[in-house]
């Protein structure tokens, strides 16, 4: 299912989430879950096209149950400086939204599936970069309505010929 | 004449925190922390067995990520 017109959310000091409120951004409700524990949680992540990579915290990961021993470290380099990341191979799928900005956990728009994110300390937010993530996908972001769209590129159908119609429907 | 005591603000703050929340509905808030570790951990133990937590940008903060 394509994401069409997933609104920008804002998130408040007092922990309220409003659509195109006050500091929105382009944040995705996601479900990250480790395929080998299945321990999951969920939570918004900031689409970011300045990340080459999916870029979660660490503390995330152990309490995802992942070994830390076990994942390669990675070299990252962020505004606020450089440091190391573990990488691990993590199931993401995308949720619904509400109308009142939070999760609609029961409705998975999309999985995304096993794809490689790197763990940082320093990390707060969840990013989806363009390794693993964005560069499956057509983004649109119209920033004027806060609001976003990420299609496959097979979707894409801009000057595909129609199909035939017949009285007995499409050829 | 008493000095003037200044009243609290009694709206929660959460700025610069991780915040888990309840799925049951309203989206109260259940546990929050400047650690992600110990809200998930909190999440869990009130029977969330996907916790949503999420971390509150501060207002006055402009983020570079």
């Amino acid at each position: 299912m394509p994401i069409r017109d997933y609104p920008f959310v804002g998130i408040h000091a007092g922990g309220g989430f409003t659509i195109h409120g006050k500091n929105p951004s382009p944040r995705l409700w996601i479900r990250v879950e480790n395929p080998q524990t299945g321990i999951s949680t969920d939570t918004t992540a900031i689409v970011d096209t300045g990340a080459s990579t999916c870029l979660f915290p660490l503390a995330c990961a152990t309490m995802l149950g992942y070994d830390m021993s076990s994942g390669p470290t990675v070299s990252i380099g962020t505004a606020g400086g450089n440091g190391v990341g573990h990488a691990f191979v993590t199931r993401v799928s995308i949720l619904g939204i509400l109308p009142d900005g939070q999760a609609s956990k029961g409705k998975v728009l999309r999985v995304i599936g096993n794809i490689q994110v790197v763990y940082a300390k320093d990390c707060n937010e969840f990013l989806l970069g363009q390794d693993s993530f964005l560069n499956k996908f057509i983004l649109v972001i119209n920033y004027p309505e806060k609001k976003f769209s990420l299609r496959l590129p097979e979707l894409y159908t801009t000057g595909a010929p129609k199909a035939k119609r017949s009285r007995h429907g499409v050829h | 004449m008493g000095t003037a005591r200044q009243r609290k603000d009694p709206r929660p703050d959460y700025q610069g925190q991780y915040i888990a929340l309840s799925s049951s509905g309203e989206g109260r808030v259940i546990a929050s922390g400047r650690k992600y570790g110990p809200v998930f951990d909190a999440a869990r133990k009130q029977g969330e067995t996907i916790p949503t937590v999420v971390f509150v940008p501060k207002d006055d903060t402009t983020y570079f990520y």
